[in-house]
């Protein structure tokens, strides 16, 4: 078993994704393994100089009307967001958890730290996920 | 790290012309320091009375995050298009 997937593993006993997240998670990487075998992993001085992930989502030729995206979110904004997140009160974290829920997103925003990021950024190479062939969505850092 | 200064924003509507506003962002951190320092005062109190439930210690911290927040905004950009609609949300 890779450290990955014992990383992934981990994160679902603490209870910070779900199994069905993990599946994915885990079936990305395997994807992800196949194809950048022989890519080198991003080394922590490249890390540093990361500062924005980006997501792009792009329609297919086939399907011109489709939506465009571009977001760009600076690391450091992120890794704010997550310091402030980590203070807000249990209570208060409780609504922000069911609000999350409702919308889909099993995540606790208080047991995601700035380390979970870091590793993220490691692993998070170039990905593409291709949505039924009419869209294809691509997240990496830059 | 710097505050962004400026906002960019374009919204383009089907059978509407492109609006495109660009909003001094600095005028409004102007403002918002202006908020902060008048009430700093009462957060401090109020952390003090809340020291003991906990929620002091947080109130205190609030404050210096949401400026390394604010601070981490330049570059943030958000823009979706469509074939006659978009919506782009840049800060500079």
């Amino acid at each position: 078993m890779s450290e990955e997937q014992h990383k992934i593993l981990e994160m679902v006993g603490d209870g910070k994704i779900s199994v069905e997240e993990a599946e994915k998670l885990l079936g990305a990487l395997a994807s992800e393994e196949k194809s950048s075998a022989s890519e080198p992993r991003k080394d922590p001085g490249t890390i540093a100089k990361l500062k924005y992930l980006r997501v792009l989502v792009e329609p297919n030729p086939d399907n011109p009307g489709g939506d465009k995206v571009n977001i760009r979110v600076p690391l450091n904004l992120i890794r704010a967001g997550l310091k402030l997140a980590a203070i807000i009160p249990k209570n208060v974290q409780g609504k922000v958890d069911e609000a999350l829920s409702e919308q889909g997103l099993d995540i606790n925003l208080d047991k995601i730290t700035p380390k979970d990021l870091e590793e993220l950024m490691i692993h998070l190479n170039d990905l593409t996920v291709d949505v039924e062939g009419k869209e294809k969505i691509r997240i990496f850092c830059e | 790290m710097m505050l962004p200064m400026i906002l960019n924003l374009h919204v383009k509507r089907r059978n509407h012309r492109r609006l495109t506003l660009i909003i001094p962002m600095f005028l409004i951190w102007l403002v918002m320091f202006c908020f902060m320092v008048a009430l700093l005062p009462l957060v401090l109190i109020a952390a003090l009375f809340t020291w003991r439930a906990g929620t002091g210690k947080s109130l205190l911290m609030a404050g210096p995050l949401l400026i390394i927040l604010l601070f981490n905004l330049s570059g943030f950009r958000i823009e979706v298009r469509q074939k006659e609609k978009g919506f782009a949300f840049v800060m500079k």
